[in-house]
């Protein structure tokens, strides 16, 4: 089967309209800040400015958000993005939003975020382990005679 | 009238000595007592301290005597600390652990600021399996003896280092005074638990000092937790400084060399002087002013972290020469800073001579593999060992900036 010249060159000008068009979409595709809450930083080039709710980016672009604060992107396929406290977010398509690829750092605190696993006032000496009497060896009974041999009340007011 | 003179000064005389007998026994037998001596029964039999030294002597033979001898010495000085607490030690010995806990209870109020009761306390807390009360009484005891703090640093480190006390035990510290920044430094160079190290500044928050916050976030660096010690960073900034954030932090030089984090981070050499300053036919109120005074080997003068993405970017800024001589000049190199990678990205031309303000700008590549962070130095190269050629001069640079190129 042979096809002609012009099939050709009217499949290959279709194929690079499209791709054209599908490049378009995603890179021109604005991004909306919303619920924007304390200290959330945007950079478009090389400075960071503060963000406020509504304003719009384009993909590549970064944000940081610092501890207590959060924002949302909206993209215009209705993918949204929630970036929590302490992370640095660079802006994607929202093809890469609707599959929740992107690069993101996050610094994830101690607190809150990992709960303790046994109640603290519950946890007691493992003598077959011994963990806690390193180092207090000299605590026994020479130790409880004050060095200074008075232990009087006036010299242990408290405060 | 004569006779009764005479028999108040007899009288007063009789109280006197007996006053002063009274003085000196009490005082040798608390002195032998505090010696461990065993002449110390025989000059006060019944001073609590000397009964004390004498309870803790038969405390592991004889249980049952060091109590009541114990007892005795809280008989006769009920306001001591002591007492109660080797009255808890015995209390516990003998396996009657609510009265003993009652007794260190006791003996806390009666001495919470007294080195030598709240040192055993925290002890006695411990074997009872109470780790949070434990630390509280060493803080106590720390805070009236700074030289415990060899013994108790790494008994504390180890509490803190537990995982199922850590956030109680750092939370519980929060608040501590003084000595908390001296246990915090030794706890970054003794654990080998990240988290403790967190969960201790977390719990500090807003009162952790300058000092403490840039020990621990170059202690990040070095173990290349680049993230987490980008924001413990950022997260010390104050409002204004806020204003300085870029891809290059504060390029303007408006801000205090404040020498942390991912701000400028200056070296100190009798050589060179460092200042960000005002002079003429600059933006904002300063610049970066270099102004050597004598003959310095190759170095970094002045560098900043930096957290750049994979891409292009373009390194811009202004600079003037004041007859700058050194060496071959100064010049601004970026570099992968990865644990795995130094790989140079850029560097400038030497700024060396004479020259008004101009404005630089070159192109640079950071590569999508191992440079997830990046340094940015004014870099001194001092020439031939053998070029006598005094430094003199200074340089001045302002308004850097680095731009992605889309």
């Amino acid at each position: 089967m042979k096809i002609s010249k012009s099939t050709v060159t009217i499949l290959a000008m279709s194929a690079v309209l499209v791709s054209q068009a599908a490049v378009a979409a995603s890179v021109a595709t604005p991004v909306k800040l919303a619920q924007v809450q304390g200290d959330v930083m945007v950079n478009n080039g090389s400075r960071f400015v503060k963000a406020v709710s509504g304003l719009e980016l384009k993909p590549g672009a970064k944000i940081v958000t610092a501890k207590s604060s959060n924002v949302s992107l909206v993209y215009e396929n209705g993918c949204v993005k929630e970036l929590k406290q302490n992370t640095m977010h660079t802006v994607g398509t929202a093809e890469q939003c609707a599959a929740n690829i992107g690069k993101e750092r996050t610094y994830v605190a101690a607190l809150g975020d990992v709960p303790p696993v046994v109640s603290t006032q519950s946890v007691r000496f493992d003598p077959l382990l011994g963990v806690w009497g390193v180092g207090l060896a000299g605590l026994g009974f020479d130790g409880l005679v004050g060095s200074n041999g008075n232990n009087s009340r006036s010299d242990s007011s408290p405060q | 009238m004569k006779l009764i003179k005479q028999k108040k000064w007899l009288i007063f005389g009789i109280v006197a000595t007996f006053f002063a007998w009274r003085i000196i026994v009490v005082n040798v037998s608390q002195h032998l007592a505090t010696e461990g001596s065993s002449a110390a029964s025989a000059w006060g039999g019944n001073i609590p301290e000397v009964l004390l030294s004498e309870a803790a002597v038969i405390a592991n033979a004889d249980t049952k005597r060091a109590r009541a001898v114990t007892e005795n010495a809280v008989f006769y000085n009920p306001a001591s600390g002591n007492g109660f607490m080797m009255l808890a030690r015995l209390l516990e010995l003998e396996g009657q652990i609510a009265l003993a806990g009652n007794a260190a209870k006791m003996a806390h109020f009666l001495a919470p600021r007294d080195a030598d009761v709240q040192l055993p306390l925290g002890a006695f807390w411990l074997r009872r399996g109470l780790p949070i009360q434990a630390l509280s009484h060493f803080g106590a005891a720390i805070e009236s003896k700074a030289a415990l703090t060899k013994t108790l640093f790494p008994v504390m480190l180890q509490i803190i280092d537990t995982p199922q006390t850590r956030l109680a035990a750092t939370e519980a510290l929060g608040n501590a005074p003084s000595w908390w920044d001296g246990f915090f430094m030794y706890v970054m160079k003794n654990t080998t638990q990240e988290d403790t190290l967190k969960a201790m500044y977390a719990a500090r928050n807003d009162k952790i000092n300058h000092d403490q916050r840039r020990a621990y976030i170059d202690h990040l660096l070095a173990a290349g937790f680049y993230t987490d010690a980008y924001f413990v960073w950022l997260n010390g900034l104050q409002a204004g400084q806020l204003t300085a954030l870029g891809n290059i932090y504060d390029g303007g030089f408006e801000q205090a060399l404040e020498d942390e984090g991912f701000g400028w981070r200056s070296s100190s050499n009798k050589g060179f002087m460092l200042a960000a300053e005002p002079t003429y036919g600059h933006t904002g109120t300063k610049a970066l002013h270099i102004a050597f005074q004598k003959k310095l080997p190759s170095s970094t003068l002045i560098h900043q972290f930096l957290m750049l993405d994979a891409g292009t970017y373009r390194f811009k800024g202004n600079s003037r020469l004041d007859n700058l001589s050194a060496g071959k000049g100064m010049r601004w190199e970026i570099h992968c800073a990865d644990k795995d990678s130094r790989s140079l990205l850029l560097s400038s031309e030497h700024f060396v001579g004479t020259d008004n303000w101009n404005r630089f700008d070159m192109e640079f590549d950071i590569p999508p593999e191992k440079c997830e962070i990046q340094t940015l130095r004014l870099q001194l190269n001092a020439g031939n060992d053998y070029d006598e050629t005094p430094f003199s001069g200074s340089a001045w640079f302002d308004d850097l900036e680095i731009v992605k190129v889309d």
